[in-house]
């Protein structure tokens, strides 16, 4: 039987994955800490994606066909593999809360003045439950419908910055001290790749498309890392004020005030990406689920996903300024050992039976 | 009722997605348009009055015509700080103020004798408010201009925007919007630079506009003042305020029913603008120093260079007017003996578009390259003397307007850090360059 | 059982057939021997009878039986022996059923006529250049004009008959070796599973054929030409034949088939990429603009661009509807004008028109009743669905969904509601195909078919979307 999700699929969700919660609001945290220096905070973070990535992979080569959650529970015991997923479970629900809080945040200050909350509410709670609902495979096929698009549109964007750049950006005005605390700070906007470990047995990937994955994760980076060095060349000193990164740097200077607003290319791109990621995330979410509650359906992680949701995010429990908060206390220690520790566990696992494999 | 569950189970989202359409469909169907609700702004005119913010809106009012009239109405509030006076205005107009579609700020030359960040955060901070928005300066109060400009528009087609735009474009050294003021603002050298639209009462080289209401208020009396709305804000800020009333009261015909000639007021664009330092202003750059300037810029072309009393071997005390067809700078950075050296290579591209002279000197060279040595001489002369007087106005006032010192900053970072130590002010550090020039001109 | 009565077993055949009144009978005597005629007089082709049926056997010298009828006598082409009881049914279909007295079987001679269509041009599908045969609602004919595109053996042609009342046959046609053995199996079992009184048209088993009968999207093809058919049956898809009607259904079936034409593969390549572009913007247009219009002006007037904004403004203000309800107004006053012209004859079309163009357009824009954005948004939105007629009324639906979701959620509505309509189309597969292919999931070889055309040189393989055999089309 096939797999699910083909391994361009798979490339092109780690590449559409790695935008999320990047591309918005973190260049100006960045700059708050360390000035333009925020451009190689991101290439430092972004590197550890890509490493995280080639963990993925030569754990996928080592078992191509056990679930993550199986890896875990031959290797460490079932009690260990329920507790990194309980762990999971509150991290993908996280990085929900914060997307949808960032994606909500932009969109109410660029188009929706005067809209509700229900309208996000639900317009992203519908589409996470058909993903979740209808599987991997449709959302995967459904980010590789809309891949080409998405990424022409990020392009556009940058073109279009090209217009205002002004200068380079002064690097290297940073202390060491409050360049790494920003960099640890931080790490809760990142990992987003723990999201194909979940899914790694839905995943047909073969040694021969690693070359392949690696370029489109390489893609995404070099875009983002165009878009952080556009964003400090373009705003420079005020690069504080400025929360939405994407749309701002082609709304910067009335060369093109005839156009209209051009910043609806970046707001309709970041709608699209919205969607995708947080279908992936609450799919992920859901998956850790029925692999906790293994006698529960999807459909009860569905439920209970729906319910925490719109309780929290109707009690304002996790806000815009609350979740940023909560990511920079606290998640990111736990990024370490999500990010960090438990990849690199599995990644021994799996050197260890490639290793045996070979001398056969 | 198993049927029913039996279609949930099939189709759960499908369901999810009709139940909740059903919940927003009442509104769907009773949403007015945005527009009922928001009020269509294209300018704000920021102004100061007593402690107190004046804030005037340039309103767009709907009404219903197959034709594409545009009518337009200024609003003014005031209140203690920015929002208050926005959410005043917003009662006037009885609708949400939104600012999205603002292409000008303006703000009055009184409002610059204090640091105008502040007055300016609410729309920096508000994002609402688009960051490519122009900020121009003008001497009479905001209000009255903005009044000015719905004249202007009405009776001339001509509108502030294609004004700014052309500025931006074709004159100015520099983009002028309200981020490119901040970025300066916020920039180590702390200047910036701003438009300057004067308004005049006098037969100077401006854009004239009749003022309606000053034929208007010797007829029926309404604005009580003697200059009418325009006119009033150039004698004085109490009559420009009273005139203002007058002049929106009433939209043409002042003409008509007044006795005598309608007064002229005019708006001068001769490519001043305003230099900003803490956000105050520091000086006026009219257009002689402004052309200094822009010799350090390649993008402004187009212009010309007129050399009076010219004699070489072709013509005897002609006028020669060249146009600039192109400019490369080329500008370097060092230290020598411990001290900032500032060369720039200037090479300007030129050709001969008019002769003043004798008739015989008109007959002579109509070859758009000609260029004598002595012609070149001067030229380069004239050009060194602009920038010098320029740079002089700049170090005077201590506004580093061409970023001079970012420049050192940025390929000298030690050496410039140890030299404002040194000095002690980085606001000093203008007056301590050594300029060095070296101009060449090729005709083109 | 051996026919000794011939009057006897002819008249009990009548009586099954309830005595209709268009059924007849014939008894010639010759000699010692009967025979018994039995046929429709609606159904038969009546000179073809008495030249090759009844004066070949009343002049005959040669001795009658069911073998020298059947070789010697008889002069038409589709005569077999048959057993009494699938008598009635032949006699239903057209054939004359006949009985000789002393055998025990019955010849049934194929002579069916009845009134139809010669192959003409379908008014949805014409060409500029290219076949301009159509299919018509006889299946034999459709029969022929498939046949006679391939001269090959492998060529297969299957009879299903599926009916209670209506017994009618369908046809399943496909190349073996090129066309997958499994797909036509799950139709064959697909199709005997069809328990229904009568079939119509095809149209009426298509959602038998389809694995999500409760979607919007058709899931099967339907084609109105025969060189359409063959082609797609070159690709290894399987066609599907129904008595009765025009349209011939093809299996699998992509939802890149909607924005392929036949005419794209008589014309350059370029051209065709060109127009491939411009259908899949009608659909765009078609289905999203009513609704993004709506969105704007109730949620997002600050994306507007000023100049559009003033016009806007300017010209609805005013108006006694909101929206939503002007838009929906608007476009229900098309459908209802759509349906009219579509069912008057064309000289009223005239009338109706004028009525709709001037009278109730330019009337209630100037009445202000209606804003002319909404009349050009809507008329815009109309004409493009008709980029491609055939699926106008799914696209006209999914018009609806999308104004309703324009005005409710906004922007962020209209492009959800997109991306949960592509997650769910990807959900889809129609026989092994899945219905987005060749773009999600991407199949390389078939995108030289997709948007953007590769000339027919460059199409060396069958589309590798959906199950098919002998991959390699050319060398």
């Amino acid at each position: 039987m096939t797999k699910a999700v083909s391994s361009r699929q798979t490339g092109i969700i780690a590449s559409l994955i790695l935008f999320a919660n990047k591309i918005l609001v973190l260049p100006s945290l960045f700059y708050e800490k360390s000035k333009a220096d925020g451009f190689f905070m991101i290439a430092i973070l972004l590197a550890f994606e890509l490493i995280m990535l080639y963990l993925f992979l030569r754990v996928k080569e080592a078992f191509p066909n056990d679930s993550f959650y199986d890896i875990i529970k031959n290797k460490m015991g079932t009690f260990a593999a329920k507790a990194f997923y309980l762990i999971l479970i509150v991290y993908f629900f996280y990085k929900v809360m914060l997307l949808f809080n960032i994606i909500y945040m932009y969109l109410k200050v660029q188009v929706y003045i005067d809209a509700s909350y229900f309208i996000f509410i639900f317009a992203f709670l519908v589409i996470m439950n058909t993903s979740v609902l209808r599987g991997i495979r449709p959302i995967a096929r459904g980010c590789e419908f809309f891949y080409v698009f998405i990424m022409a549109s990020l392009v556009l964007c940058l073109f279009l910055s090209i217009a205002n750049f002004d200068r380079l950006p002064f690097f290297f005005e940073s202390n060491a001290k409050s360049f790494f605390d920003g960099i640890f700070r931080h790490t809760f906007c990142f990992g987003d790749l723990l999201v194909l470990f979940v899914i790694m047995d839905k995943l047909e990937v073969k040694r021969k498309d690693f070359k392949r994955i690696f370029g489109y994760a390489a893609f995404s980076v070099t875009i983002m890392l165009i878009i952080y060095f556009m964003f400090y060349s373009i705003f420079g000193v005020t690069s504080f004020v400025h929360k939405n990164a994407v749309s701002d740097i082609i709304t910067f200077s009335y060369r093109f005030i005839d156009l209209g607003r051009l910043d609806l290319i970046a707001i309709i791109t970041i709608m699209f990406l919205a969607f995708f990621q947080l279908s992936l995330y609450a799919y992920a979410f859901s998956e850790c689920f029925v692999k906790i509650f293994s006698k529960l359906s999807t459909a009860y992680s569905v439920v209970v996903f729906d319910i925490l949701f719109i309780a929290i995010v109707l009690s304002s429990l996790i806000n815009y300024l609350v979740a940023i908060k909560i990511g920079q206390e606290f998640v990111s220690y736990l990024a370490i050992l999500l990010h960090f520790i438990l990849p690199t566990i599995v990644f021994f696992f799996a050197k260890k039976k490639l290793d045996k494999g070979g001398e056969k | 009722m198993k049927k029913f569950l039996n279609v949930v189970k099939h189709t759960p989202v499908l369901l999810m997605l009709i139940v909740i359409l059903l919940c927003f469909f009442p509104h769907a169907i009773i949403a007015p348009p945005e527009s009922v609700d928001n009020s269509i702004i294209t300018a704000v005119g920021i102004d100061k009055k007593e402690d107190e913010f004046e804030v005037s809106l340039l309103t767009f009012l709907s009404y219903p015509n197959q034709t594409y009239t545009e009518s337009y109405e200024v609003f003014t509030s005031t209140g203690k700080t920015l929002s208050e006076a926005l959410t005043k205005a917003g009662l006037q107009v009885g609708k949400n103020i939104s600012l999205f579609h603002v292409h000008t700020t303006v703000i009055s030359e009184k409002l610059l004798e204090e640091d105008i960040a502040p007055a300016l955060d609410f729309l920096v901070r508000v994002a609402s408010l688009p960051q490519s928005c122009v900020l121009v300066a003008t001497n009479v109060d905001s209000k009255s201009f903005l009044d000015f400009i719905t004249e202007l528009d009405s009776q001339t087609e001509i509108n502030l925007e294609e004004l700014s735009f052309y500025n931006s474009n074709y004159v100015y050294w520099n983009d002028t919007t309200i981020s490119a003021f901040m970025k300066g603002y916020y920039s180590p050298t702390r200047s910036s630079m701003l438009s300057f639209f004067p308004l005049s009462k006098g037969d100077i080289d401006g854009i004239p506009v009749e003022d309606p209401s000053a034929g208007g208020s010797s007829g029926g009396g309404e604005s009580g003042g003697d200059g009418g709305m325009l006119g009033g804000a150039l004698g004085g800020g109490a009559g420009g305020q009273s005139g203002g009333q007058g002049g929106g009261a009433q939209t043409s015909g002042g003409a008509a029913q007044g006795s005598g000639d309608p007064k002229k007021v005019e708006l001068i664009n001769d490519g001043s603008e305003i230099i900003v330092k803490d956000g105050k202003m520091a000086a006026i750059i009219d257009r002689d120093t402004l052309r200094g300037l822009n010799w350090f810029n390649s993008k402004t072309e187009g212009t010309t260079l007129a050399l009076d009393q010219v004699s070489d071997e072709n013509f005897t005390n002609a006028s020669l007017i060249y146009r600039i067809n192109a400019k490369q700078v080329l500008d370097n950075v060092e230290y020598e003996n411990g001290y900032p050296v500032y060369s720039v290579d200037l090479r300007v591209f030129v050709s001969l578009v008019e002769v003043n002279g004798s008739k015989d000197d008109r007959a002579k060279k109509h070859e758009p390259s000609y260029i004598s040595e002595k012609v070149r001489e001067k030229m380069e002369e004239d050009i060194k003397k602009q920038i010098n007087s320029s740079l002089m106005l700049l170090t005077e006032k201590k506004c580093d307007v061409l970023e001079i010192y970012e420049k050192f900053y940025r390929s000298k970072r030690a050496e410039t850090k140890r030299f404002v130590r040194e000095i002690g002010d980085p606001d000093e550090f203008l007056s301590h360059i050594v300029f060095k020039f070296n101009v060449s001109v090729f005709p083109n | 059982m051996l026919f000794s009565d011939v009057e006897a077993a002819v008249e009990k055949l009548k009586k099954e057939l309830n005595s209709s009144s268009d059924v007849a009978s014939r008894i010639i005597e010759k000699e010692e021997t009967k025979i018994g005629l039995v046929f429709l007089k609606s159904m038969i082709d009546n000179a073809l009878f008495v030249d090759g049926i009844y004066e070949p056997i009343v002049r005959t010298q040669d001795k009658i039986s069911l073998e020298s009828l059947t070789s010697n006598i008889i002069k038409t082409a589709d005569v077999s022996e048959i057993e009494e009881s699938e008598a009635a049914d032949k006699v239903l279909m057209g054939n004359v059923v006949l009985f000789v007295s002393g055998e025990n079987k019955l010849l049934s001679i194929d002579i069916q006529k009845f009134p139809a269509r010669m192959p003409s041009e379908p008014p949805t599908s014409a060409v500029i250049q290219g076949p301009r045969e159509g299919f018509t609602e006889d299946v034999k004919t459709n029969v022929t004009l498939i046949r006679r595109r391939f001269y090959n053996k492998n060529l297969v042609l299957k009879d299903v008959f599926v009916g209670r009342y209506s017994n009618t046959r369908i046809v399943l046609a496909y190349i073996k070796g090129v066309a997958s053995k499994d797909v036509v199996k799950e139709i064959e079992k697909k199709l005997g599973q069809i328990d229904i009184d009568g079939i119509i048209d095809s149209q009426y088993i298509i959602k038998f054929l389809e694995k999500n009968p409760q979607s919007l999207f058709k899931q099967v093809g339907s084609v109105e030409k025969p060189d359409i058919v063959a082609a797609k049956m070159l690709e290894g898809r399987v066609a599907i034949m129904v008595d009765g009607s025009p349209i011939v259904l093809t299996l699998p079936f992509i939802f890149m088939e909607e924005i392929q034409s036949s005419n794209d593969y008589y014309n350059s390549h370029i051209y065709a990429s060109f127009i491939r572009i411009v259908r899949l913007l009608g659909i765009i247009i078609a289905v999203i603009v009513p609704g993004s219009y709506i969105a704007l002006r109730v949620y997002h007037q600050n994306v507007i661009p000023i100049k559009f904004l003033i016009t806007i403004t300017n010209t609805t203000k005013g108006l006694p509807f909101t929206p939503f309800l002007e838009m929906l107004f608007i476009s229900l006053l098309f459908q209802i004008l759509y349906e009219v012209s579509l069912r008057l004859p064309s000289y009223l079309g005239l009338a109706t028109s004028i009525v709709g163009a001037l009278i109730l357009g330019d009337t209630g824009v100037k009445a202000g009743l209606i804003s002319p954005p909404g009349v050009i948004i809507i008329a815009l939105a109309k004409i493009a669905l008709y980029v491609i007629p055939e699926h106008a009324y799914q696209l006209t639906v999914m018009q609806y969904i999308f104004l309703f979701v324009g005005g409710s959620l906004g922007m962020i509505g209209i492009v959800g509601l997109f991306v949960y309509l592509i997650v769910y189309l990807a959900s889809i597969d129609s026989y092994g195909a899945p219905y987005l292919a060749p773009y999600a999931p991407r199949v390389n070889s078939d995108l030289k078919d997709g948007i953007i055309m590769s000339p027919i040189q460059g199409m060396k393989k069958r589309p590798q979307s959906f199950r098919n055999y002998n991959k390699t089309r050319q060398k």
